[in-house]
This record gives structure tokens, sequence and C-alpha cells, in this order.
């Protein structure tokens, strides 16, 4: 029971900071955080010599706000686009974790075997305690949104005016990239490195061909992502050799190819 | 009581974009900023509203910008805005109101009769519940306008609020223009068609880098100041 809940909790927030990723035109920045997270976990067991999640989780936390330092500090290039300064940490941070991994497999082979579980998710491999901490963490998270959410509204909309207006403009961008970077930390163990980026911006994708207005946006992309997550579980803790990543990713995409058929609005995302 | 701009210099990346800019405008008249593309007008603007770093004093009605900040609002260019956001007519004018409450209050009464009120100034009350997405280049400039005025500011800055629409919604757009001025307001605007400048202004501000000129609309035309300022 414990899983169910705390993986649809998770998946509902997921989704409704992933909205704001979207249109804040920034649908890489989980891509970006989950990378940093790859070399921040074959670290965390190189020098720890365990895989404690807690020691993972530390270390991706830490990697993800070096990623977002990063990301910031090579925005101010002028010569630089977003998408090729995204390209730019994804792909050096993964040739990190690749390095990382080969120092780990020639030095301590024993530790290899369920690494690839940080590519592609194992629900199975969460410890009840790390249940509880994402329980706790998605709750904490929903209640930050409660009263973000209009400032989100208003920076994805019209970020001018929202700077003008508002002082606490700058916070509001802390705040979202913190959690966002929690978030993403947390979603290791569920759909992995590789697919984290699926799970907060494919359910915006979906729900916003149906939405006519940003409450039905949210009510759509949170069910899709629950929804999604659900079954991913169901089937990946059923039949163990399946990794939940991919299965949620599969699932996800699958509704927004229907959803794409049926949709009520041309797709301008 | 008077906009007061002194000394104003505003470069990105040690490019000068504004070079040691002077003027005023008086309270209670509609002032054109104009100038050729890339000639600073957006940046003079934003400069005034502390949204980019700038060297120099800038006063309103004798305060600064901190002091000032709840009289002004400030109508930004139609493309810097996000207009697939999945949003109502309704909730966007609402947002001008948004600025007024702490982060755990909701909008009172009030807002949302204010906001009623706006939207019907406007013309656009029948269009409250339409996604905004829908609606067409003029009524989207509507819509922004009556977020700027929903708030009740004594100060209206507006980038570029006629940029791609129809003589009629232009000519909707003054009206609500003109009847603000009437009930006191200072409207600023940053403004690319010269042809009917006379028509709607009251004063203008011609820019190209550093200050051509300002002053009332028939001086400055009398002048040839304009002509001056695209040619240089």
């Amino acid at each position: 029971m414990l899983i169910y809940f705390s993986v649809l909790l998770f998946a509902l927030v997921a989704a409704l900071y992933g909205n704001f990723c979207v249109f804040q035109k920034q649908g890489l920045i989980a891509d970006v955080l989950g990378h940093s997270v790859f070399p921040a976990v074959i670290l965390s067991i190189l020098l720890t010599n365990s895989k404690s999640y807690f020691y993972m989780m530390v270390f991706s936390f830490l990697f993800s706000l070096l990623a977002f330092a990063i990301l910031n500090y090579l925005k101010r290039n002028p010569l630089l686009d977003k998408d090729s300064i995204m390209a730019i940490i994804l792909s050096g941070f993964f040739g990190l974790g690749t390095l990382l991994i080969s120092i780990l497999k020639r030095n301590s082979s024993n530790l290899i075997s369920g690494v690839s579980d940080i590519f592609y998710g194992n629900v199975s491999a969460i410890s009840s305690y790390d249940l509880f901490f994402i329980l706790w963490f998605s709750l904490i998270s929903l209640l930050v949104y409660y009263f973000l959410r209009r400032y989100l509204i208003f920076s994805s909309f019209d970020s001018t005016f929202f700077k003008f207006k508002f002082k606490i403009h700058k916070l509001v961008d802390f705040i979202f990239y913190f959690i966002l970077t929690f978030l993403v930390t947390l979603s290791i163990n569920l759909v992995g490195i590789i697919l984290t980026s699926a799970l907060f911006i494919i359910p915006c994708l979906i729900s916003y061909k149906f939405s006519k207005n940003y409450f039905q946006l949210e009510m759509i992309s949170s069910l899709a992502a629950c929804f999604s997550c659900f079954l991913g579980v169901f089937i990946s803790s059923n039949f163990n050799s399946v990794p939940t990543g991919p299965l949620i990713v599969i699932i996800l995409g699958l509704f927004f190819i229907s959803a794409h058929f049926i949709s009520i609005k041309p797709s301008k995302l | 009581m008077k906009i007061v701009v002194s000394n104003l210099s505003v470069s990105y990346q040690n490019l000068l974009v504004l070079n040691q800019v002077n003027f005023n405008i008086p309270i209670n008249t509609i002032t054109a900023i104009v100038g050729p593309n890339g000639a600073g007008k957006s940046t003079l603007l934003k400069a005034k509203l502390g949204l980019t770093n700038f060297n120099g004093n800038i006063s309103f009605f004798g305060k600064n910008l901190k002091e000032s900040r709840s009289k002004i609002s400030f109508m930004s260019q139609y493309q810097e805005v996000d207009w697939n956001f999945p949003m109502t007519v309704f909730d966007l004018v609402l947002m001008g109101r948004a600025a007024r409450l702490k982060f755990w209050q909701s909008y009172s009464q009030e807002d949302l009769e204010f906001t009623e009120k706006t939207l019907k100034e406007v013309g656009m009350w029948s269009k409250k519940d339409s996604l905004i997405s829908n609606l067409s280049g003029g009524q989207k400039q509507k819509v922004f306008l009556a977020r700027s005025l929903v708030s009740n500011p004594d100060i209206l800055f507006l980038d570029e609020p006629l940029a791609g629409i129809d003589y009629k919604s232009m000519q909707d757009i003054f009206k609500i223009l003109k009847v603000q001025k009437e009930q006191g307001k200072t409207i600023v605007v940053v403004h690319h068609n010269i042809e009917d400048i006379s028509k709607y202004f009251d004063y203008i501000v011609v820019v190209n880098k550093k200050i051509i000129d300002f002053g009332p609309v028939e001086d400055v035309i009398k002048r040839r100041s304009i002509s001056k300022a695209f040619n240089s």
C-alpha cells in the first residue's frame, strides 16, 4: 500500500511542477538534472563503498545544484542558446558518469550489480525508509505548490510583468528549482536517470490537448502521471524482471499518441 | 509634477545602448517614445521600470521607483508573452490585481468586481471565458491593456501596444487611453508608427541611443526631430 501511495503522490507532484518546466520553455531541465545525477550516484558508490540510498541522494542533490549553477552561468553567454547549453551540460555529466562507471568496474566490481536500476528505475529496490522519505517530501512539495502556484503561472506567462510587479520573483525561482532538483533526485529509483524527464514533461503535453484553463491542465496532467505510474509500478512489482521506468514512459507515450489523435485543439506546444 | 529622467545610461556587454538621456514627462499626458529600430525605446522603458541595470536617476512625481511601484502599471510587448498558455481572459486580467495580495491571500470580491468592470471598459467582457490563444491580435492587446488598468495605476507604461493590430482595434485602444487620461492618469507609450503621432499624443520623446528631442507634439514636429532621428 505504502509503495502505491508514495509513488502516486510523487507522480502528482512531478506532473504539477513538470507543467511549469514546459511553460517556462525548460523542457530539458529535468533531463539535465537527471543526467547530472548519474555521475553523482556512481561517485557516491565509489567514495562510500556502499549503495546507500541516503548517500546517493546527498551526492545527487549536490550534483544537481552544480548542474543548475553551470546552466545559469552559461546562460550569460549571448552566443549560446538554451538548447546548446543544456546539450553541453547533459553530455558533459553523462561523459563523467561513464568515466566513473569504468573506474567502479575496475575497483569495486562487486558493487556494479544493480547499477542499471539507476538508469531505468526499479521500484522493488526502494526500501520502506526511502518510500517514507519520498512520501514526506512529496507532501511538502505539494504544500509549497499551493502557495507558489499563482506566481509560477505569472512567471510562465509573462516573466517581465512578474519581475516588475513581484519583489519575490527571485525567491520564487529559487524555491521552484530547489524542489525540482529534489524531485528529480527522488525519481532515480522510480523511472531512472535516462527517462526522468518524461515523467515531468509528457503529462503536460497530454493535458494541454484537452485543457481550457490551467486548473484543467493540472487535473489532467496529474491523472495521466498517476495512472501511468500506478500501472508501471503494478506491472513491474508483479513481473520482477521488468524495469519500472521504461514501463511508465511507454504508458505515458501511448497516452500521448492517443491524445494526439483525439485532442480538442491543435498542438501548439 | 513630472516623471524626470536624468543622466540615464544603459549598456549591455560594454555596448552603450542609451547615453546620458535627460527628459521629463508632465503629469496627466499621453507621451510617445519614438525612434528607429534598435534606438533603445524599449530599453528606456525597461530602465524606467527597473527591469534593466542603468546609471542615472529616475523619479516619478518626486518619488523613486520603490516608493512608486504600486502606482505604476506596465504592459509588456506582445511577443514577450506565451499566448499559448492555457488561461482565460478573466484570469489574465485578474492577474493585474495579484500584486496587492500577500502570498497566502486569495482574490477578494472587490478584485473580481474590478476585473469585471475593467473588462467591460475595454469591451472584452463577452470574451471573459475564452482562452487567450483564441483571441485576435487586437483582442489580445485590449485584454493585455485591461490587465494594466485593473490595478488602477496613476502611471501606465505600454510597450508597443499597437503592434500588429488592425485600424479599428487601434482606434479602440486610443479611446480607452483617452478616457484613462481624463481620469488623471499619465500614460507613456513606446510607439513605432510615426504617421499618426500628432493625432493621439500630447508629448513626444524622440530617441536614437540618446535623446534627439522631447516636448509637446506640435513643437517636436515643427523642429523635424523625428525625421532627424530616423535618418541619423
